[in-house]
């Protein structure tokens, strides 16, 4: 699993910039900005790899190279059920004092925003393809199920996870 | 459109047809905004924060820019002109934010837009009084409100299958064409703009009055409490549909979509239909037995929603936001141009009803959040509802009659001064 080694770099990194405890943290886009005052840079760009070169100081610096084929930025993909069917989108991804990601949180449901919910999905659920030229995230979650799940809230101290239904994939 | 010209002698059909088109064009582009944006922002890799931060500026801004907004339309003569600015500003932001979705282009955006949507309410209301005669606006109003809420409903039909057919970001393109046909729209309004038409003996008019000090028309009682009317109104309708939105995708699943767009779009259906006749009713019967009959609506919707548990009656409850939101589109613009009438000012009170509106919106989202967390939906939902019979019995007791007596009809019409 390339991918999920890319994200643990990734946010390793950034939780480790962000103070890390043993309580889930949410990483993403306004982390980022704290912690480098670097506003609109910040945003729309997902590194997969940060840590390549930098220039000055870089001499030590070990680089190593992700394999360029099957990375990509989760932030705004589209999450599918294991049958096709769209689920929603995934707005953050959570992870642990260690650095690895334990859940997704996914923008659910609604016409035109409204009536959409977010709800926190287990990472262990989750599956990465490629097709074509296409990167897929695909749940092996039902999707009425999930609605029904207790909606994601940042601020409280612990997170509801849709586990993965029996359906094939193990942890 | 047949009925353009009856009571409304004030100024030729064409431009009144005109002024039908401009409300529905500026329905139709601001549908785009709202919570669309927080969809659109998660496509493009936003998380969370970001979009809650963004979202917030836009509210904010919007609360803050009621009062300034409308004192501006009130102190420059040309509202059209205002209108055109606003517009066109609004087409900006969209551009921005289908192009630009970079943190400080969107949140600039979003406040544009809020400060851009602040001036355009009341600079519509007063060209649609510029238009016709003081007697006949209630029925004006309830054309303007008929074709924003159709307005409001194609699009949403339209952006909802743009944004699931095309892509996200083609919503806001196509708000930036709606913009750009509302231009045209308000071009073709030929208004008796520059005051002179009129003869200085007409009745009052609250669109130009300006001699008046503004500090009497925010004085008057009926305004305090008007504002603390549609304050309660707006603190428990605003959240409603949000709460019930979400509880739908909850026991609906993958049905739920469509529910929810039909619990948007039947409402404005019946808006569109109900409009008019409130108009004309409140100039036959007064502004207070509507008014009843509107803030009635809210209560009751509130402990439907309270008690009954099937996604699919949802779309039957909605149907009585139709009923409140004919009467408040219609009443609200109408009983502020009654309170202003002798002090003026009407735009710059529009502005401060505005306020009242917008704090209690906020309110409303913020405390039903608190309250179904802690307590679960239901009992949001009867928070709610309390705060609907609040507001009717504020109407019920303290709000006065604002209609103004009928005036010698023939007479002070034609008299020169």
């Amino acid at each position: 699993m390339r991918v999920s080694n890319a994200l643990i770099k990734k946010t390793m990194h950034e939780a480790v910039a962000a103070g890390s405890g043993s309580r889930l943290v949410a990483i993403g886009a306004a982390a980022l900005v704290l912690a480098s005052a670097g506003f609109g840079a910040a945003f729309g760009e997902l590194p997969g790899a940060r840590p390549t070169q930098s220039e000055g100081a870089a001499r030590n610096v070990s680089v190593s190279h992700l394999s360029n084929h099957f990375v990509f930025p989760l932030l705004g993909k589209e999450l599918r059920t294991t049958a096709g069917s769209d689920i929603g989108r995934i707005a953050e991804v959570l992870v642990d004092g260690w650095g690895r990601p334990r859940a997704v949180v996914v923008s659910i449901g609604g016409f035109l925003g409204l009536g959409m919910r977010e709800v926190a999905v287990d990472w262990r659920a989750l599956r990465f393809f490629q097709w074509g030229k296409q990167e897929m995230a695909v749940a092996a979650i039902d999707p009425d199920q999930l609605a029904r799940a207790p909606q994601y809230k940042a601020n409280d101290k612990s997170v509801p996870v849709v586990s993965p239904s029996d359906t094939g994939y193990g942890p | 459109m047949d009925t353009a010209s009856g009571a409304e002698v004030g100024a030729p059909g064409r431009s009144l047809r005109a002024l039908d088109w401009l409300n529905f064009f500026i329905a139709d582009f601001q549908t785009g905004f709202g919570p669309f944006i927080a969809v659109y922002l998660t496509s493009v890799g936003w998380n969370l924060e970001a979009i809650g931060l963004v979202l917030s500026a836009g509210t904010i801004s919007a609360m803050a820019s009621q009062v300034p907004a409308g004192a501006l339309v009130d102190a420059v003569p040309h509202k059209r002109g205002i209108a055109a600015a606003a517009i066109a500003a609004i087409a900006i932001s969209a551009l921005l934010i289908a192009g630009l979705p970079l943190f400080l282009p969107i949140v600039a955006a979003e406040i544009l837009h809020a400060c851009a949507s602040a001036l355009l309410g009341p600079a519509i209301a007063a060209i649609s009084l510029a238009l016709v005669e003081r007697s006949a606006f209630g029925e004006r109003l309830g054309r303007n409100k008929r074709y924003s809420a159709v307005g409001n409903a194609l699009a949403a039909a339209l952006m909802g299958a743009t944004g699931f057919y095309v892509s996200n970001s083609a919503v806001f393109i196509l708000t930036a064409i709606m913009a750009v046909a509302a231009l045209g729209a308000l071009a073709a309004i030929r208004p008796v703009d520059p005051p002179p038409a009129r003869p200085a003996a007409a009745p009052p008019d609250p669109a130009r009055s300006p001699v008046r000090p503004f500090w009497r028309v925010l004085r008057d009682r009926r305004l305090v409490i008007f504002c603390a009317c549609v304050g309660l109104f707006q603190f428990a309708n605003a959240a409603m549909l949000p709460v019930a939105a979400s509880q739908v995708t909850e026991r609906a699943g993958t049905l739920a979509t469509l529910l929810i767009a039909g619990g948007m779009i039947g409402p404005q259906l019946l808006t569109a239909l109900l409009s008019p006749q409130a108009g004309r009713a409140a100039e036959r019967w007064g502004r207070r037995p509507l008014l009843l009959i509107g803030f009635g609506a809210v209560p009751v919707r509130s402990l439907l929603f309270a008690t009954v548990e099937s996604p699919h009656i949802f779309l039957l409850i909605q149907l009585v936001d139709g009923i409140g939101a004919a009467v408040f589109g219609v009443l609200m613009p109408l009983v502020v141009a009654d309170i202003a009438a002798e002090a003026g000012h009407y735009t710059l009170a529009l502005g401060v009803v505005g306020l009242a509106i917008g704090i209690g919106a906020t309110l409303s989202t913020a405390v039903s959040g608190i309250v179904a967390d802690r307590f679960g939906d239901p009992a949001a939902f009867l928070v709610l509802a309390a705060a609907g019979a609040c507001a009717m019995l504020l109407v019920g007791t303290l709000m006065p009659e604002t209609k103004p007596p009928p005036p010698p009809r023939q007479a002070p019409q034609k008299v020169p001064c």
